[in-house]
């Protein structure tokens, strides 16, 4: 049996059945699509635009309202801050508070014929000055100083006393 | 005149109907038309719709972007300061202890106190005692540190002082701890103990200089 084929009687123009024609007709129902797609892109950017200023708006109010908490406890921040920055200060003061035990070390490891005469403390200098009667005590003093805490032990000055006959003066500077 | 307008709108009209009936009679024409007028339409919306709503929404993200930052940032301050309330409520025995210990003014006469209430309980003779000037109502004068001293912690204010006590070694060596130790703190920046015999005896002084820190919340 042979298959029915639909004919199409009516005369078909020349500019449809030809490349350029067919061309332009695809190109012509592309653009349209084209159109619609960016109507529909800029309806949606206009859409999405309103949505965006209403999450804006939200965040604005929620920025102030925050805004308006934090400003309320300023006192209460201002009095946790004076206390954290006194808490920080006395930690740190407290640190260094030394000087009696940089006193102690020094004066634990006096040999028996050393007499100190005047110690002095400032900064991270420690000034020693003593009267001896050997000087093998006053090298053992400063043998006995050269240990930790005590980072250099200098005898500065050794002269003989002008107020003990044979005893000898010395200053030591120490540095920790 | 009127005869140049009439002859101009004549031949206007002519030219148009000549385009309208070769637009009607020519497929290709009208295809190439329709395409000219979708390429102008799409670049109308771009140019004078898409751009500037574009432009808009890119500036509207970065700010939604930072708003949410700052937002985040003042949730957690919020939280932060719930937190040290909570905190300060809980610890409200110490805050006068640490205000004892660093004041909010000068306080020399507390100072003096805890040092005389020192020498009598260390049993040190207080032979001097030295304040550095200072501003005990008003606004606190800025001074230049000293370039030998190390500045107090917190840039805090400070009140320089000079205390010289007699006594025994062992009594100064107490003193001297128990003044490390005080509740009031101070930095102490430098002390000399020198001996020396005198007519009554051997004498042990030490003078011993410092700064106690305050702290003016009001600055």
């Amino acid at each position: 049996m042979p298959k029915n084929k639909g004919i199409n009687l009516l005369p078909q123009e020349e500019f449809n059945v030809s490349t350029t024609g067919r061309v332009l007709k695809w190109a012509t129902s592309t653009f349209r699509i084209i159109v619609i797609a960016t109507e529909m892109v800029v309806m949606g950017a206009f859409l999405s635009r309103f949505w965006l200023d209403a999450q804006n708006s939200n965040l604005n109010n929620s920025i102030k309202v925050k805004s308006a908490q934090i400003s309320a406890q300023k006192d209460l921040e201002q009095k946790f801050r004076s206390v954290q920055s006194k808490l920080n200060i006395f930690g740190k003061l407290q640190k260094n508070q030394n000087i009696s035990t940089f006193l102690n070390k020094v004066t634990s490891v006096v040999p028996k014929n050393i007499t100190l005469t005047r110690i002095s403390i400032e900064g991270k200098v420690i000034n020693v000055h003593g009267i001896s009667t050997s000087d093998y005590d006053i090298g053992q003093f400063v043998a006995n100083l050269k240990k930790d805490p005590f980072k250099n032990v200098d005898l500065k000055q050794v002269s003989s006393s002008d107020s003990i006959p044979g005893a000898t003066e010395f200053i030591l500077e120490i540095t920790y | 005149m009127a005869t140049n307008w009439k002859s101009s709108y004549f031949r206007y009209r002519e030219l148009f109907l000549n385009v309208s009936a070769l637009y009607k009679k020519r497929a290709d024409l009208r295809a190439f038309l329709e395409i000219v007028l979708s390429i102008i339409a799409v670049i109308v919306f771009l140019v004078f719709a898409l751009k500037p709503t574009a432009l808009t929404i890119i500036s509207l993200l970065q700010q939604i972007k930072e708003e949410r930052v700052t937002l985040v940032s003042l949730t957690q301050k919020v939280s932060d300061l719930q937190k040290a309330n909570t905190l300060l409520a809980q610890n409200q025995v110490y805050i006068d202890n640490i205000n004892t210990a660093i004041s909010s003014s000068p306080s020399p006469e507390v100072f003096v106190k805890q040092i005389e209430g020192l020498a009598a309980k260390d049993s040190v003779e207080l032979v001097g005692f030295n304040l550095n000037e200072l501003i005990l109502l008003g606004k606190a004068k800025v001074t230049k540190p000293s370039e030998d001293i190390a500045p107090l912690p917190e840039n805090a204010n400070e009140m320089g002082y000079s205390i010289s006590i007699k006594g025994n070694y062992t009594n100064i060596n107490s003193f001297l701890k128990d003044l490390e130790n005080l509740r009031v703190i101070s930095a102490i920046d430098s002390i000399t103990v020198s001996s020396s015999t005198t007519d009554a005896g051997r004498v042990i002084v030490a003078i011993i200089t410092g700064r106690v820190p305050y702290l003016d919340t009001n600055n």
